[in-house]
């Protein structure tokens, strides 16, 4: 028998605290098994191996697709037409073309990060490197805090 | 001789069917079925609750009542109800609804003749129209061999006064394997297999019948609905 | 005409629908099953068929048959330990429970009794066990489920019940067009509506009844006369 060759945790140490859910695992593992061996003289390969193509959905409104039956129209009572509403506009929703873009995608990178990403990334990118990198930003850093009195000066310009 | 032709095509005829779909309404299908003056209604209730003591927990059980027009069920009428029975029971998909019944009532309004086969094709209209799961549909045919040895398919009531043998063949409708053998009388193998044959060929017609009667009552188009209403007053 | 409905009857092997099943998963509905490679109609009727995969026999059935995902009107027949018995129609009486309902705990129950009716979904549906409804949905919200207040109640054919439940229906428009009004239609052959008044409400069920008689095919012709039935 295989499961007896299968190495097996004894009831002492099961009953252990923190083996709790492992205990439960190997319950369940077992129940497994015992089904398994009460039905297979039942199952053929057949059953086991079989994919089939078919799926049985015995529900009409399901079948024909049928919309919910609770309907109110011209404000009779106003909690469905609210719901019923919320439903048109989620279908809507999926099925409308792609609105066209106030912001195209190009520009909404390029303020992002100049409002926000750089803040963001910094201190994520942080978390992710190495003493040496840390040590360089922080040499970095104290050449941009001289680099600051100097910014101000070409945008000036431009104006 | 031209005209002992045209009395065999009529004999080896069905007389005329008609039906008329649930005319019952507080049943789950209904029909009222003519074959010649031969009149039946058939109800069928499924699936609805059982008594405990019938209840199956594999299959439907299925519950058969056939009334006489007039009076209570006697031998007579017992014996064609468990006949009925029987061929219902082998048509219906039973494990579909376990713990469940089936019933089907059979109201005889006029007998002239083949009540049985006329009762049955009821039976298993009405199981069509109610909805029932069903293995395949059946037909039964009535035929007689009447005194001068002549085949009669169908027959009217007067036909059979004098009959030498008369038999009730029922057909599933997939295979056409023999659901049901009645026979009555004296007869050769040879004319019973012959009988058969005339039997099986009959039971198309009537398959043919159900098919679109059935297709009429889903289309539902004006004039199928005022012919079946016609049927309906001439019947009654 | 028959041909053009493409009729299926009991027993018989339909090939077309085996042959698309060759190439993908397809749904089969009620009224066909699968034995072993095919498929074979158990109910008479016309064959539909829904885009993409899915097949089913329609019939003129009047027994209702639970299906697990089905939204009905149930009406309540008894208290029971934890649970109403509910009438849907089907051959078992199905149940709910107290706490199926929305913000109910075991202290503050539904106050709900017999004769009351419920517009609830099928949670739970085997020949083997009796129905379970529920009147909340996944996120316990109540949505369009619950008890039906006041209105008029009355039962129908199935078909009728599926038939005004069709994406785009006519009737329930045309409907709209002449009064103000709410309705629930179960598809266990089961509605209720209400209006403003009880004339307007018998009025309103008449109409619906009135369609029972009408196919699918005739229903546009049948819903310009609806504002007849109405005033009448």
């Amino acid at each position: 028998m295989p499961s007896k060759m299968k190495p097996r945790l004894s009831r002492g140490v099961l009953d252990m605290k923190f083996m709790q859910r492992t205990k439960l695992k190997v319950a369940k593992e077992d129940d497994d098994e015992q089904s398994r061996a009460l039905y297979s003289n039942e199952l053929n390969t057949k059953m086991l191996n079989s994919n089939s193509n078919f799926i049985i959905e015995p529900s009409y409104a399901i079948c024909e697709g049928l919309i919910d039956g609770r309907l109110s129209f011209r404000g009779m009572n106003p909690e469905i037409e609210r719901l019923m509403e919320l439903e048109q506009v989620e279908k809507d929703g999926k099925s409308r073309p792609e609105q066209p873009k106030e912001v195209t995608d190009q520009e909404m990178v390029e303020t992002y990060y100049a409002n926000q990403a750089p803040a963001a990334s910094k201190t994520m990118g942080k978390k992710f490197s190495t003493k040496n990198e840390f040590h360089k930003r922080k040499s970095n850093e104290q050449q941009r805090l001289h680099k600051k009195g100097q910014f101000k000066k070409p945008r000036q310009d431009d104006e | 001789m031209g005209k002992s032709d045209t009395e065999e095509v009529a004999k080896d005829k069905l007389r005329l069917m008609k039906c008329k779909f649930n005319p019952l309404s507080r049943c789950d299908g209904s029909v009222m079925y003519s074959q010649g003056a031969t009149v039946v209604i058939a109800a069928v209730m499924g699936p609805i609750e059982v008594k405990t003591q019938s209840l199956s927990i594999e299959c439907s059980y299925l519950e058969c009542n056939y009334r006489p027009k007039a009076g209570l069920p006697q031998v007579k009428e017992r014996i064609r109800e468990a006949a009925i029975r029987d061929v219902l029971e082998l048509a219906l998909l039973s494990e579909i609804y376990p713990r469940s019944k089936m019933s089907v009532q059979i109201q005889e309004l006029e007998d002239r003749g083949s009540i049985d086969a006329c009762a049955l094709n009821a039976a298993c209209l009405s199981m069509l129209i109610g909805g029932l799961p069903l293995k395949y549909s059946f037909a039964a045919v009535h035929c007689i061999i009447n005194e001068e040895g002549e085949f009669i398919v169908d027959p009217e009531l007067s036909e059979t006064v004098h009959q030498q043998a008369s038999f009730t063949f029922a057909f599933d409708s997939v295979d056409g394997n023999l659901l049901l053998v009645q026979t009555k009388g004296s007869f050769k193998i040879a004319q019973f297999n012959d009988i058969e044959c005339i039997c099986r060929a009959a039971s198309a017609d009537i398959f043919a019948f159900y098919r679109s009667n059935i297709g009429k009552y889903h289309g539902r188009s004006d004039d199928v609905l005022s012919v079946t209403s016609k049927e309906a007053t001439m019947e009654m | 005409m028959s041909s053009a409905l493409n009729i299926v009857m009991p027993g018989e092997r339909i090939t077309a629908v085996e042959d698309v099943a060759k190439g993908k998963r397809i749904i089969l509905g009620p009224g066909l099953r699968r034995v072993n490679d095919t498929v074979v109609a158990s109910k008479a009727g016309p064959l539909k068929h829904r885009e993409p995969n899915t097949f089913w026999v329609d019939n003129y059935q009047r027994r209702y048959v639970p299906a697990r995902g089905d939204l009905i009107i149930g009406i309540i027949k008894a208290k029971s330990g934890d649970v109403y018995r509910v009438d849907i129609g089907s051959a078992d009486s199905a149940s709910i429970s107290y706490l199926a309902f929305e913000a109910a705990t075991k202290k503050n129950r539904p106050d709900l009794n017999p004769g009351d009716l419920l517009y609830a979904r099928v949670l739970n549906a085997s020949p083997d066990i009796e129905p379970e409804l529920v009147c909340v949905n996944s996120n316990g919200k109540r949505g369009k489920l619950g008890l039906l207040q006041d209105g008029f109640f009355f039962k129908c054919s199935l078909n009728l019940g599926r038939l005004l439940l069709r994406e785009n229906c006519p009737a329930l428009k045309a409907l709209t067009e002449k009064l103000p009004y709410e309705i629930a239609v179960g598809v266990n052959g089961r509605i209720w509506v209400k209006a403003h008044s009880a004339a307007e409400t018998v009025g309103l069920a008449n109409a619906i009844l009135s369609l029972e008689q009408a196919g699918h095919s005739e229903i546009d012709k049948v819903c310009d006369n609806l504002g007849d039935v109405l005033q009448a």
